[in-house]
Parts: C-alpha cells; structure tokens; sequence
C-alpha cells in the first residue's frame, strides 16, 4: 500500500487543530532551539492519538491516524516545509494515513513469529474477521495489518493491537482475543499460555536466587 | 619431341572441346533464366530497406536514432517529436539510397528490428529521386516484404 | 591541511574536503550520482565507494571527509566489485528504455553501466512502476527511471526555494512526488532536468526531437536579463534545440532560469527574414529587397535635418551594432541617440551609478541586502538564488522598499516609497559591514528620475554602502543591452524630444514608452529580429539577427563584457546588425570606416578600453551622479508583471507563453485541457 496516495484522498477533513496546546509546547519545548523539527514525530504520534480518541465517539468507531491538515498544522508548528512533514509520515509504518480500525491488529510475520506459526495465527483472524490484511471490518472495529519484526520473538508469535502486545499466540487465542475486543472488553495483554514474561512456561530452571527475590516464584 | 606433337595435334583445343562438349550436354545446367528465374538468397541478404510494423498495424520505429548515428554514409534522416498519444514516433525517416552502402548496420543498431534490409534487389529507377526514400516508402516496403523478412530474421535468430 | 594518499598519489587538501574531492583535484574521477557540487550530500546512492585502508568496508567517498595519512584505493578490485553491486541494484528496477529516452546519450547511468554493469540479470521478480507526476509544462516525468538520488529534491530545497518535492514512503515504495497534484512553481525549474542523472526528470519542450550526438555545441551568453548567463547553444541545421547553462562562477554558477533556457523556440516564431518597405500609396508593409529598403532608408536619414533625427537602441542589442549605429549617426552630425528606450532616465554620466558594483559574487559577503524597487526573482532570477543561499548560509537580513512580492527568503517590507529609502538610512547606518543595496534600473521610469538617482546615492553612502573594499551601491537592468550602450555613450546630452522627431532609427526598440511618443508624421526605420510593436510602426523593416545569430559583444550588469557567438545562421534574408548599418552608411554615400568584425572591435576597444577586458568586471570610480531636486511621493512600481514574458523573444515563444498562463495567471494547462 503507497501511503502517499491517501494524501489527496476525499476522506481527508478540512482542517485540524492540536486540543492540547500545553502538551504541543511541551514537546516543542523538550529540543534546543532552532531545532524545532525534532517535535516532527512526537507531534504526529499526539495528532494520531488525537484523532484515535474522536474515533472512540464516532457513531461508526474508527482508530488513530493522521489527516493531512494534522501534517500542515505541525509543519506550521516546527517552522517546516509541509512536504518535510509527508517525508516523515510516510517513512515510518507507524504512522496510519488512512483511518483504521478503533483495533489496529499489527501481526508480526517476520522470520522467529512466522516460525511459530504466526501465519496460521493470520489467518484465523482473517476468516474469524472476514477480511483481509490491509481490510477494515465493515462495523469499523478490526483493521489488519502485517509488520515487520516487532521485537517480541522469544514470545512469538505475536500481534500488537492499539499500544498493547499480545504474545504466545494460537489460532484458537487468537479469536477468543477478537471476540473479546468485539465486546470492547480489553484482555490482559501479555503472553496468553500463562508464562510471565519471557520466562519458561515450567518457571524459572536457572538463577534461582534471583527469581525468588525478584517475587517471580 | 612431345612437345612438338602436342601443338601439331592440336591437344589444348580438342581438350578445350571436349570441356565444351562435357558442359554442353552431360552436366546439369549453372546458369539460370533471369528474370523468370532467380537464385536461393541467404537469409541475411542485405537489400532493399524496409520499416517493419507490429501484428497490431503499430510502426516499429521509436526514433531512437541509433542507426542515423550509426550509418557510415550518413544516408538516414530521422526527424521525430511526441505523436499524439506521447509516444516516441518519427515524423520523417528517409534513406538515401544513392548514398547507402548496404553494409546492414542500421539494423544491426535497431533495438527494435524495425529497420530492416529485406530481400528486395530488384529496385532499379529510372530516375535519382526516386531513391530518396522516405517513411511511406519503407513502410510500404514493410508491409509488401514482411513475411519474408519476418521468416528470415526468425531462421537467424539463434546466430544473433 | 589533512594530507592523504590517494591511488599512490599524495595529496594535500583543505579541512573538510572530502575524498570525492580530494581525488578529483588530482584529476581522479569517482563515479556518483547523487553527489552534486552544488547541493549538500545525502550519500544514498553508494556509487562513490572507495577502498579505505583501515576501513572494514568501502567507504563512500562524497560524504566522508578526507583526513591525515589517509589511503584511498580509488579503482581497486573491491571497489571495483562495490560498485558492480551498486550498480546491478539500481538496475533493478530501472527500466531499459534508453531508446525512447531523452537522457540517451548523455545519462549519466548509461554510462557508468558501460563501467560497472553487468550485461544481464540476475533478477526475475516484479519489476517496481511508479506513477509519472505532473510537475507543469516545462518538466516531463517518467518516474519508473528514477533511482532515488534525491538531487531534485534538494536543488528545490536549496537553491530553488521551492520546497513541493520530496521522497516519499519507503523501501521499495520510495518515490519522488509532490504532496498535491502540483506544477513546480519556480523560475528555476528547468535546472531539475539538469541536475538529474537519469532520464526521470527531461525537457518538455525538448521531448524526443533530438538527440545529444548530433547537435553542434555552441558556448554563448543569455540576453533575457541583465546579468549575461553563460549558456551552451545546441544546435542541428540552422534550428536551435535547447539551451543548457555553462559553468560560470561568478555569473550564473551553473544554473539557468526557465525564461533563458526556454525561450528558444520563439526564434522560430515572428521572424523578420525580409525586407520590408510601407507602400507609399497604400500605406501597407510589402515585401522588399535590401537594395530598395537601404536606399529608402538611406534617403530619408540624408533628407532628414540631424535635429530631427533620433537613433534608439533596445533591450536586447549588441554593443558593436549599437556602436555603429552611433557612428552613422555622428557621421550625419546628429547626437540624438538614446538607449533608454523603457523611460528609465536615470543619470548615465557615472558608470558606478548605473552597475552592479558589488558584483554577483559579492552578493555573498553582503551582510545586509535593501532591495529597492526591484523583485530579484523576476528580473534576475539567479542573482535571487544567490541572496538564498546568503540566507540559507547566514541568515542575512533582507530589507524590500517597494510592491511585496514572493521572494524564496523572509525579508523585512519598509514600505513602498522614495520616503521610506531615506528612513532606511537612519535605521540601518552603520549597522552592517558590508550592506548591499540593489535598486532596479525599472525605479527611474519617472520623472524625477534623476533626483531619485542622486537621493539613492545619498543613502546608500549614509547607509556605509561605500568602503576602501566595498561597494555596495547596484542597479540591477533588465535589459542585456543597456550597459553596453551606455558605456559606448550611447545617450544625448539632454533628454530627447521623441515628439518632435521626423526620422527615426528604432534598433531593436519594442518598448511603448518609447514607441507610443514617437509622432504620427515620423518616419521610422525598425530594425530588428522579431515582428513587433516596433516592426508595426515601421516604414521601413530591416531584419537583423537575433543573439544566437551573430557574434557580438555584450555588457551584463556588472559591467562584465562577454561574447556571444554565432550558433545558426539567420533565417531568410535576415543579416547581422553593425553590418546593417555599415551597408547603410554605403548606400549614404559615407561608409563607416570598417569592413568587419575585426576592424569594428578594433574601433570599439580604441575608444572605450573596457571592452578589451573579456569576461572581467572593471571597476568604476565613485563620482557624483544624479541630480538634487523634489523627489515626488509616488509608490515604487513593479517592473515585471509576468516573469515569461518580458521581451520580443519571449512573447513569440509557445512555451513561455503556455507558462505565463500556468504560473503567472493559474490557468490550467493546455495539454490537460485537451484530454
């Protein structure tokens, strides 16, 4: 998917403004002066919460992203070329330009995950969904999406969902997770075959010591 | 002594008879009716040019000007500018026959084979002008020789 | 001094070098691509690797900068290898359509593939396509050969101004586009093509007609603005194909603006190739000979009073015809000549009054720039391109007095008035070491042209323009002819009665203020190259040659003479202009004493030395110019309304005209509304 071409799509609004104009002077304020485009990517994740949290409200949910005015108001804001902002917004993968689903699922195939059967997790929430990666669920609920490593390989495989990670997956996990979203009920997040962290599901075999007095066992 | 007999008998001409002889009736005849009869050519005989076309009816030719670069003679013009549809397109291709030297270069430059040198000899005019080929002409020549042409470039494809 | 060795060789260079540069002061050439020596370094195309020896891995040379005992291998078997790699992924997906592109034969991918491709694939996928952007009717796009070097992006950012162009997504869905569907507006636009290595970014107007190998390559000089670029004419036949800027330092660096490098194919357009004589009966232009039109010509000028008699010389003409036309002139006894055609009767006795005396490179030592009744981007686009990177490098303080206009840097607006340059003293005296203040030659087309002149003297002295090392006093023509004019003194002693004169000489004039005041009953010869306000006026049309058609002499703004060299012939029966009129001092019965070019320099550089020295700036001394009287309240007007059209040559060509309407006037282009 180009994200470019979402740009001058007609579901862009018309203007955008920051809400929380103390936390935009916040984040202006956290680099050296002159060097106010470092608040590019803070300011663009703040403008995508935004717009998430409206979704919340909307009749029709939908999930955060970034409308074009958001991108212009913050190459206003940093002293910019809007174009510099677009560079930026359509580098990093985080970034949605398109409106999302309220529950952007981000299922990692990489190498470790797709080893774990990551694929088979895929498509469990595709035919539990009936939609596609890249699909948003017609009800404005689930957006697929396949990522890159997202770092989580000793719990794969896994799948971010909002800012949440949900790991040690199977296709049944899987849709049980979806339809608990479905009723807007928010599962722990975390591994889901009852292993804390990244420890082995037997507990602790080594550094025993130092298990005990972390209050693991 | 041998000598002397040979020149008396007049050896070299009976032997020149007998060849004529041998010639005249036992061997099967050489030369052949020209114009009702021709001879076999070489499918990379160098002729007359041709500009080829696609199945579709679509010239060849993308004005690269690779073969006006390449021509020794300096016997091609090409003049070319965006057709309608943007595409690349001569306005004007002419050969100077008179100038061309059939060394088959042009087509060896074509990245196209849309210039091609066909199997044609038989262009004879009466007049000089009427080697001045220009576009129409090649074209035409296309569409006239193009069975030929496309049979003999595919019985030389595996040596290019 | 970091010293280094450079394939065996040492080398000594500057702090800061880099190797890219190191190797090329020892004649050592790196293949690159996105290295350009005018843009900054993004180092993303990898073309540039070098063998550093300590390094575990090639190093790209353009971005690493050269240090002590430093050993370069330029040319090893593992650089060699680096950029085989390099070279077999940018092939990836890059189309083979040499063919049909116009980068043929002069791509700079073409051919460093010769050295460093491969001569197959090795790739079987899906090869990427990226749709063509529509960037106006200057640029033509095919995206699908872009690899991504990023130089246009840049060139738009910094030297441009205009920053509509950039790298968008990532990884293989990495494209240059514009945000909206939108042309590049800026003057400078055709420097993109130019910059760009492969064929994603070529020339519109120059689209498939021609191909590098066969145009003739004629090094010449621009005459759309003051400042004289250096351009290279390509030529095939007697048709000019496209313009291309040349290395200049001090000038134009290496950039055109749109109007020089466009306007060509208004030299096809609107030619005079013919004589032409006004019918005496029906008082309509016919077709002539040059026997006729000279000796009409010749009667008139020797039954004509020298009283009654002016010569003007335009915009865009040549010293040497501007010198002999001064010559018949004198010959007949008459001195009303004048070459402030556009009104601008600023006081010409100075030539440190009327020049750019900072010159084009002091632009960038200035610490302070007053623009005074002048918009550098339309009169002198690259001289705007200068005062950006001042800005870019040091954030100079630009100061405007007159209409606000759209400059590629913030500049302070101090009004828009005479009143408003005088407070500008008091504000800024003394405050900047090396203030510059650029006035347009276009601020004295009004009557107290000449109290203005000396009041903008007056200030730019109390400002501190004027120093043992400095001097910052300019005035920026638009006109590549009027310097050269008046150096040779080609103006009267007093201010011209144009009303009253029964015979005029219009060299190359198309200019209405001059034109409109020329009396009904008048006789006026035109001579020129192009079907003009002049030419409709005329009795008598003898057609000269234009600036690609003739070798002559031109004075920029600076006062810098350059030559300009002939590239084609002139159409029809047209000829060059000193030779016009030396034919016509013949058909007088009074030659002028010169029988060709050589002769005519001789004459030009015995009287006014100046011109002996080619491609150099000399300097005038400061002297009192102007003179003190009422300057009246009245607003400093614009000068350029339309930066595409702004002389004869310009107005006859298609593509600038399709331009204005675009740019200058927001209409939709022609080709999509044809679609």
């Amino acid at each position: 998917m180009k994200k470019s071409t979402a740009l001058n799509a007609p579901f862009q609004p018309a203007s955008f403004a920051f809400r929380d104009v103390t936390k935009v002077r916040e984040i202006i304020a956290r680099y050296p002066k002159g060097r106010d485009q470092s608040a590019i990517m803070p300011l663009l994740d703040l403008a995508q919460r935004q717009v998430g949290e409206d979704g919340l409200k909307s009749a029709k949910p939908y999930g955060g992203w970034i409308p074009r005015a958001a991108m212009d108001e913050v190459a206003k804001l940093c002293g910019v070329a809007p174009m510099k902002v677009y560079e930026v917004a359509t580098f990093y993968s985080m970034y949605n330009l398109e409106p999302v689903g309220k529950y952007l699922l981000q299922f990692c195939t990489t190498t470790p995950c797709w080893l774990c059967n990551a694929s088979g997790v895929l498509q469990a929430a595709e035919k539990h969904l009936g939609i596609h990666v890249g699909d948003t669920t017609d009800d404005g609920y689930f957006t697929i999406m396949e990522v890159e490593c997202l770092g989580a390989c000793s719990n794969a495989p896994m799948v971010q969902i909002n800012d949440h990670y949900y790991e040690d997956l199977t296709p049944e996990k899987m849709v049980e997770i979806l339809k608990s979203f479905r009723q807007d009920v928010i599962p722990p997040s975390g591994p889901q075959n009852g292993r804390k962290g990244s420890m082995s599901i037997a507990g602790p075999t080594s550094l025993m010591d130092q298990a005990k007095k972390a209050g693991v066992i | 002594m041998t000598n002397f007999l040979n020149s008396f008998l007049l050896v070299e001409i009976v032997k020149g008879m007998m060849l004529t002889l041998k010639y005249m009736f036992f061997v099967p005849r050489v030369t052949i009716n020209y114009p009702y009869e021709k001879g076999p050519l070489s499918v990379r005989f160098r002729g007359e040019h041709a500009l080829r076309r696609y199945p579709n009816g679509e010239e060849r030719c993308i004005a690269c000007k690779l073969c006006e670069a390449i021509c020794p003679a300096q016997a091609i013009t090409i003049e070319a500018e965006p057709r309608e549809d943007g595409s690349r397109r001569t306005t004007r291709y002419d050969i100077d026959m008179t100038k061309c030297i059939y060394c088959g270069l042009c087509q060896e430059a074509c990245p196209v084979d849309a210039i091609v040198e066909g199997p044609n000899f038989e262009y004879a005019t009466e007049t000089r002008e009427e080697l001045f080929y220009n576009k129409q002409k090649l074209l035409d020549n296309g569409d006239r020789w193009e069975a030929q042409i496309a049979s003999n470039l595919a019985a030389d494809a595996l040596y290019r | 001094m970091p010293k280094l060795k450079i394939n065996d060789q040492d080398v000594e260079v500057s702090p800061g070098t880099s190797i890219l540069q190191a190797a090329e002061q020892i004649g050592v050439e790196i293949p690159r691509f996105c290295y350009h020596d005018k843009l900054s370094v993004p180092a993303n195309c990898r073309m540039c690797l070098v063998e550093l020896q300590g390094a575990p891995k090639p190093v790209a040379s353009c971005a690493m900068a050269a240090g002590d005992n430093m050993v370069v291998y330029t040319h090893s078997d593992k650089v060699k290898k680096a950029r085989n790699g390099v070279m077999e992924m940018l092939l990836i997906n890059h189309p083979l359509d040499c063919p049909i592109c116009d980068q043929g034969g002069e791509c700079d991918l073409q051919d460093q593939a010769v050295a460093y491709g491969f001569d197959r694939s090795r790739y079987h996928e899906h090869k990427r396509a990226v749709p063509d952007k529509n960037l106006g009717p200057l640029i033509k796009t095919v995206m699908t050969r872009c690899i991504n070097c990023t130089r246009c992006v840049r060139f738009g950012e910094e030297i441009a101004g205009v920053e509509t162009l950039g790298q968008l997504n990532r990884g293989e869905d990495a494209e240059i586009g514009t945000f909206i569907e939108t042309a590049v507006n800026t003057e400078l636009s055709g420097n993109m093509v130019d910059v760009c290595p492969v064929g994603a970014l070529t020339s519109k107007p120059y689209a498939f007609k021609a191909r590098p190998w066969e145009l003739k390559k004629t090094e010449t000089i621009d005459i759309h603005d003051g400042l004289g670029c250096n351009i290279r004419v390509d030529s095939r036949g007697s048709e000019v194909m496209r313009i291309l800027p040349r290395l200049n330092e001090s000038i134009n660096e290496e950039w055109i603006d749109d109007r020089t490098r466009y306007a060509y194919d208004g030299l096809k357009k609107n030619r005079l190739d013919r004589p032409y004589v006004r019918d005496a009966k029906t008082k309509v232009l016919r077709e002539s000979t040059w026997e006729e039109a000279l000796s009409v010509t010749a009667s008139a000028l020797t039954s004509t009073p020298p009283a009654q008699m002016a010569a003007f010389a335009g915009d865009l003409v040549d010293v040497e015809s501007a010198l002999a036309l001064k010559d018949l002139m004198a010959s007949m006894g008459c001195s009303n000549v004048e070459c402030r055609v556009d009104g601008a009767m600023f006081d010409p006795s100075v030539k440190a009054g009327y020049v750019m005396n900072s010159t084009l490179e002091g632009v960038e030592r200035a610490d302070l720039i007053i623009l005074v009744g002048v918009n550098p981007r339309h009169e002198a686009a690259l001289l705007n391109a200068r005062i950006r990177r001042n800005w870019l490098d040091r954030r100079v303080k630009v100061v405007l007095v007159g209409a606000s206009a759209e400059l590629t840097y913030p500049y302070t607006h101090a009004g828009t008035a005479p009143k408003d340059v005088v407070k500008l003293a008091q504000d800024y005296a003394g405050k900047a070491k090396y203030p510059m203040m650029i006035v347009g030659a276009g601020v004295f087309k009004r009557p107290d042209a000449m109290a203005l002149h000396a009041l903008l003297k007056d200030t730019a002295e109390k400002i501190g323009c004027l120093s043992d090392d400095w001097n910052g006093f300019n005035v920026l023509h638009m006109a590549a002819g009027r310097v050269g004019a008046l150096e040779i003194g080609f103006y009267p002693p007093q201010p011209l009665a144009i009303e009253q004169m029964s015979c005029v000489y219009l060299l190359g004039t198309d200019n209405p203020e001059t034109i409109s005041r020329i009396s009904k009953q008048a006789f006026v010869i035109y001579q020129g190259h192009h079907g003009g306000a002049g030419a409709a006026r005329a009795d008598v049309i003898l057609p000269g040659s234009a600036y690609t058609e003739k070798n002559a002499i031109y004075m920029n703004t600076e006062g810098r003479p350059q030559m300009a060299r002939k590239a084609v012939d002139a159409p029809g029966q047209a000829r060059e202009d000193w030779k016009i009129i030396r034919a016509l001092s013949g058909y007088r019965g009074a030659p002028l004493r010169y029988d060709d070019l050589s002769q005519i320099r001789a004459r030009l550089m015995r009287e006014y030395p100046q011109f002996d020295l080619m491609d150099e700036v000399s300097i005038g001394s400061w002297d009192k110019f102007g003179m003190s009287g009422n300057v009246l309240d009245q607003s400093f007007h614009v000068t350029v309304e339309d930066f595409y059209q702004t002389n004869i040559i310009t107005q006859a060509s298609d593509t600038l005209r399709e331009c204005s309407r675009v740019f200058t006037r927001g209409e939709t282009p022609l080709a999509e509304a044809a679609e």
